[in-house]
Parts: C-alpha cells; structure tokens; sequence
C-alpha cells in the first residue's frame, strides 16, 4: 500500500470534516453562546453559518486557481520564497498548538468524567501514539477510518437528541431576539471557530479524488456542523437551563448527566457518551497532525513522507503540558482559537488569493 | 512471517487484560454504592476553636449502604439488608472520608437514587448553596437524581421500614419513575431542574417527605410523599399543602390523572383529568398588568352514580357537568394562587411567564414585583373542559 500519496473521495472528505469539527469546542459551546447572546445563543450557528462561507469561498478559491497544489507550495510562489517558508511554518505552528490546546482540554474532560486518578500526561500520551498510528499511513486510512468512526460518534448523539427533545422544557429558549445584533455577531465569530479544521484543506485539498467538488465538500460539512451546533445549543438551554449553561464548563456533558433514560435501564450513561466522543477528538488530533506532518515533509522533501510523524507526537505532548491547570487551558484554547484562528481560516487565503490575481498568478478560475 | 503473524496475535490477546485500566481500576466488590443520602445540618453545632476546621461536626449525613447478596435473595454474611452509616462532618467530602474510615469499602454516589434534605438545612440558605455545590461541582451525583425535602430531620427516613421496598432509594426510584401515577399532590424535583430554577428565577419546589416525629412505630411501613417546600433563594419559607401544589400543577400545565370530584344533582361524580394544557396571558393597562390563565382540560368522567335516571350523553347534561367542573377547577387553582400571594412568593412561574413572553412589560415590572406588581396583579383563570367520555354506561 502507498502512503501520502493516496486520494480520499467525496464521501470520506466530508466524514473526515465533519468529525474533525465535531470536537471539544462542541461542549463548550452553549457556554459561548449562552454568555454572548443569551436565549438567542442557539441562532449563532445560523450566522456562523454564513461566516463560514466565507472562510470556504477563500480556501477553494484559492486553491482552485492553484490545482494540485497545497500552501507549502503556493505561498512561496505568491510571497517569494522565505516569506513563503515562513508563513508555512507558521501555519505548522499554529496547527501543532492548536492540537495540542485541544488534546490537553480533551485530557482534562477525561480526567474528570472518565478517569480521575490517571495522570494526564499517560492519557494524553496514548491519544498521540493512536493518532501517530492512523497517520502514519496516510490520509486514505484516515479517511477509512472515519467512515466507521462516523457511526459510533452520531448514533449515540441522535438517540440523545430524541429523548432530550421529547420530555424538554422549549419555554427556557424564550424571550427571543433579545440579543443586541454586535453580540450576534462577535458570538457568530466564535461559533465559526469551530469550522477550524477547514485551514487542513490548504494541504489536504489536493488530495480529495475530484478537486473540483471540494466547495461542496466543505459546505457540506459546514452545512451539517451547524445545524447539529443549533441542536445541541438548544437543547442544552432547554435541558439545563440558559443561566446554568453559562455557568458551567462544559455544559453539554451536563446535558448528557441529567438525561434520564426510560425505565432507569441505563445510569451514568454519559460515560458512554464520553467515550464515543473520545473517537471524535481523536480524529481531530490525526487531522492536525497529518497536516503538520505532510507540510513538513513537503516542504524538506522527504522521500517518505510519514517519518515527520514520530517527531510531532513529543512536541505537541510539551504544548499540552503548557497550562498549567484546566482554567488555564479553557482560556488559553478559547483565546487562541478567538485571536488566532482567523488567519489561516481566511485572511491569510484571501491575502494569497488577491496577490495571486494581482500578479497574475496560478491558472484561470473558469467562474 | 509466521512469527510475526504469531507475536501479533500474543499482543492482541495480551491487550484486553490492559483495558482493565491501570490507576482507575477499581473491584466492584470494594464498592459500597450508596442509594440513598439524608443530609441534615448539625443543630447542636457550636464553633470548636479546639478542633481543626475539617473537624467541625456543621452537617449530620446518613448513608445508606445495600447490600446487593441479600437484596437479591442469594446467601450473604450481611446481618442486614442495608446498613445506615452517620456522620458528623464539616463538609459532604470530609463525611465521605469519615465513612470510609469506617466500612470496609470505598464509598461510589454513581448510583443515588433520592436525596434527602432536612428542614434545618433547608432553612439556612448557605449552608443549603453549599450542599448543592458540593454535589454537583465535581458531579458527585447525577443531576436527574429525585430531590425531597423532608418536614423534619433527613435522618429519620433511614429508620423508616416500608414493607413493599425495604431500601428507600429504590422505592423512591421507583415512585418517581412510575409514569402511570397521578401527577397533582406533589412535584417531582430532580437536582438539575432545581439547580435551573434556583437561577432562573430563585424560587422552587421540593416534594415533601413527610415523617412523623412524635411516633417513630406509626412511621413503619408509611410513605408519605405529598405537598411542597416553598424554596426562596436557596432558603425554606413555608410548606404548600397538597392542594396547593395542585393549584401550582394546573398553572404550569402539569396535572395528569388527577380526579376531580363535583356535585351534579345531588350526586358526587368524578371526572379524571388525562391531560392538561395552560398558557398565562398579560395584558399591560394604566392601573398595572393583568394576567389570564387560559387551561384546557381533557379527561373522561369515571364516576357518578344517579337515581334519578340521568343521560349523562345529552348535550346539555355533558354542557352543565362542564360547567361545573370548570367551576371547581378555578378553585382548585385560585388554593394555589392565593398562597402564592400569602406567601408573596411567585412559586407559579407568572413573573417568569411574562419575561419570557413580554420581556419588555418584565423590564418595567420586575423591580417591584414582589413588592406590590404581583400582590396587586388581578389573575383570572379560563377553562375549558373537554369530556372525552362518560364510561360505558349512561
């Protein structure tokens, strides 16, 4: 079998993105909203929605005008060479930091539900090593991969939405409109954070089997991150309480504590819930670390292009030693994503793509 | 290649013995699972300035630990059943220690079904906060874990032996759980829901689990879950009789299975109500705001007995019982109102009804609600009655 140089389809483009974004800003999230827009928080996916467009208009046409090319290549040519090398480096930065913010919330979240007495750097350890294994062999087993993973991480969320939306209180969701429209907005932004893993298509994007259906791929998942968003901020204001929300770090996980399964059949079924969730992250962490990998191997030209992938697994560990409790890595993943984020998202796109046209750069876009 | 295959298959096997986990594997067998917690606060306390801080006795908690050979009917050297362990201890985490000094198990809330709250506790309000934060801060026990306020000391419910359920949590469990029984003589209050109301609003309700203190062998085999605790910013201020929480479940739409009983022709008949819906109304006028409850009711009639040969099926027969049952069923619901305004404690949901529906008329009244809005608020109720049907006979 070949790897890195091997395609993903359509299908598993989407999966691979959809469960990438379906990672820990998902618990924390009607927290954001609720703080930002109150009883209107779970309209801010519909706008994040929109902003999201926007973050995927610049990616694919950026690398439509650039086809089978990725920002380890394109950036050189568009900024000249050194500024180029370091922007990609700086890209490579930001996504092992951005891993290793999200693996060391992910840690903490385990810690408390699931495993309290194990320390944290054993569990963040053996994520790593699970996710060097899947990368290792490329982007098609991560692909694969995700077509099974798919199942175990929405089955069990769709059998919580049914029973939370049958017996749920929808008056907590009233009074409605009652947000001011620049707090919509700013709660908008941060909702959009979570279509984050959309900058790993500025490396991966030519590896999808039809480039040019990439725009679809992405509203696609998108499209269906944002209305599971909707779902979830709402149904965690009716099941928990708007007020409460706002006052917990992962509001979510309550949610899923305070179900009540018919018949007391099953109790502390959110253990479960955490666990199936646990496949989500670590499909995240593998996207992340792919990407970091692969540029780095392109960009040094590695004959095999999976060696960088040991390396990563130490520094991204050390990133996530970084806070130096879980208050410190809530504020350090929600400012890093809030102030950072965006760059790659869409700025830096969009940069590339203005100076690509101004210099008369990359094929025609047949619009 | 052989050897390969071979040690690959030793790992795989050798795995499943890792999952056991290494630092959280716990012997279920080391476990006592409490099913039920009363929690008291200490009435006797007095600051010892010779004691240290995590020695001061500020709560009394019971537990009650199962066990699980007798419960289920095979051999176990247990004496009893359960066992109920007290302890006097500063906070919920040093009673947990104090507990587990003296049973042989380490001590898991995975599986509470009831918590019991004493009166005492429920009357002073930090102490109160501080319980609930206890509990849920490191989700010590489940948010849809039922919630009871006890009229007395939480502790006396250990003592009490219910013939049909030797283990109060689980015919607590059991009780809440029974979707066929009648909702209408009390609430059913979880963690959670109480932990949203107290910060939605500030006011809740407990069911009351009522225990006799006056005569501990009467309590045998009693169970008495009825009526409500008015909770006010996490303090006790008085207790709704059972007909008063019935007016409360007809404000929020609530009662199901409820009977209510009129005089028709002299007769007592009975009309069972399956389903019932409400919606409060506002209306701002010059003088202050108005409130309507609008109710419909659905139901059949389950009782009558006539000797004067009545057709219950005639059209003006089913209009007249309508009548008066929505008569009754105003009165039922002004009990509630009217302690509510007794109590100047909006325990019906009517402020919060119009911030969620008028948020605008909310922001001019909310700051004297409870001082003169709600007291002088006029609240009238419509209802309407639908009679499914008369039984099978006439």
């Amino acid at each position: 079998m070949y790897t890195h140089n091997a395609n993903v389809s359509i299908r598993q483009a989407k999966i691979l993105l959809i469960l990438q974004m379906f990672n820990m800003s998902m618990l924390i999230l009607p927290r954001i909203a609720g703080k930002i827009a109150g009883h209107d928080g779970y309209m801010l996916p519909i706008i994040g929605f929109a902003i999201g467009t926007l973050y995927i208009w610049a990616i694919t046409s950026l690398l439509k005008r650039f086809p089978g090319e990725g920002l380890d290549t394109i950036a050189p040519k568009v900024l000249t060479k050194w500024i180029g090398l370091v922007i990609v480096g700086l890209y490579v930065i930001k996504l092992l930091v951005g891993a290793g913010f999200e693996l060391r919330m992910f840690a903490e979240m385990v810690s408390q539900v699931l495993l309290p007495k194990t320390p944290l750097p054993v569990i963040i350890l053996i994520l790593l090593f699970a996710a060097q294994y899947l990368i290792k062999s490329g982007i098609e087993a991560c692909g694969r991969m995700a077509e099974v993973v798919i199942y175990f991480v929405f089955a069990p969320l769709v059998l919580i939405f049914c029973l939370v939306i049958i017996k749920t209180d929808y008056k907590q969701l009233l009074p409605m409109f009652t947000a001011r429209p620049q707090g919509m907005l700013v709660g908008a932004y941060y909702v959009s954070m979570t279509f984050m893993p959309l900058e790993f298509l500025l490396i991966t994007g030519c590896l999808l089997n039809k480039p040019g259906k990439l725009k679809s791929v992405c509203l696609w998942a998108v499209g269906i991150i944002s209305i599971v968003e909707v779902i979830l901020i709402a149904l965690t204001f009716t099941g928990v309480g708007m007020v409460t929300s706002t006052k917990q770090l992962w509001p979510v996980l309550t949610l899923m504590q305070s179900i009540q399964l018919p018949g007391s059949f099953v109790e502390n079924q959110e253990i479960f819930m955490m666990c199936w969730w646990i496949m989500s992250i670590y499909m995240y962490i593998s996207g992340a670390m792919y990407v970091a990998s692969l540029t780095i191997s392109r960009l040094v030209h590695f004959h095999r292009q999976n060696v960088t992938t040991l390396p990563l697994v130490p520094i991204v560990f050390f990133i996530s030693m970084i806070p130096s409790s879980l208050a410190e890595s809530y504020t350090y993943l929600v400012r890093f994503n809030g102030q950072i984020g965006i760059f790659f998202l869409f700025i830096l796109p969009l940069i590339l793509l203005i100076l690509a046209k101004l210099r008369n750069l990359g094929g025609r876009v047949h619009d | 290649m052989i050897k390969k295959k071979f040690i690959k298959i030793m790992v795989l096997c050798m795995l499943p013995m890792m999952l056991t986990g290494c630092w959280d594997s716990t012997e279920v067998n080391s476990r006592s699972v409490i099913l039920e917690l009363a929690i008291d606060k200490n009435t006797d306390y007095k600051y010892d300035p010779e004691r240290l801080l995590d020695g001061q006795p500020v709560y009394t908690i019971s537990y009650t630990i199962p066990d699980f050979g007798k419960l289920s009917g095979t051999d176990s050297l247990a004496k009893d059943v359960e066992t109920n362990l007290t302890s006097q201890s500063a906070t919920i985490a040093t009673s947990i220690a104090d507990i587990e000094l003296r049973s042989k198990n380490s001590v898991s809330f995975s599986h509470v079904k009831a918590l019991f709250l004493g009166e005492d506790l429920l009357k002073d309000p930090k102490l109160f906060k501080a319980t609930l934060d206890a509990l849920s801060r490191d989700m010590l026990i489940a948010r849809n874990v039922p919630l009871l306020a006890v009229n007395g000391e939480a502790s006396t419910t250990t003592e009490i032996e219910n013939n049909e359920q030797p283990i109060l949590g689980l015919y607590i469990m059991d009780y809440f759980n029974n979707k066929e029984r009648a909702t209408s003589f009390f609430k059913k209050q979880l963690v959670g829901t109480y932990i949203k109301e107290m910060e939605d609003t500030g006011v809740s309700t407990l069911p009351v689990f009522h225990v006799d203190q006056t005569d501990k062998e009467e309590m045998k085999g009693q169970i008495d879950i009825s009526g409500g605790a008015v909770i006010h910013n996490n303090e006790l201020v008085g207790y709704l009789t059972k007909e008063e929480v019935r007016g409360q479940l007809l404000v929020e739409g609530k009662v199901r299975n409820s009977p209510v009983v009129v005089v028709y022709e002299d007769n007592l008949l009975t009309y069972q109500i399956k389903d019932e819906k409400s919606k409060i109304k506002f209306k701002d006028t010059p003088e202050g705001p108005t409130c309507l409850i609008e109710m419909d009711v659905k139901g059949s009639i389950s009782e009558y007995l006539t000797e004067s040969g009545t057709n219950l099926t005639k059209d003006g027969t089913i209009e007249e019982i309508k009548t008066l049952l929505a008569e009754e069923i105003i009165t039922q619901v002004g009990v509630g109102i009217d302690k509510s305004k007794e109590m100047n404690i909006d325990f019906l949901g009517i402020g919060q009804a119009m911030y969620r529906k008028y948020p605008k008329m909310w922001a001019k009244y909310k700051p004297g609600w409870l001082r003169e809005t709600y007291q002088n608020m006029p609240i009238s109720i419509g209802v309407n009655v639908d009679i499914q049907n008369t039984g099978i006979e006439e």
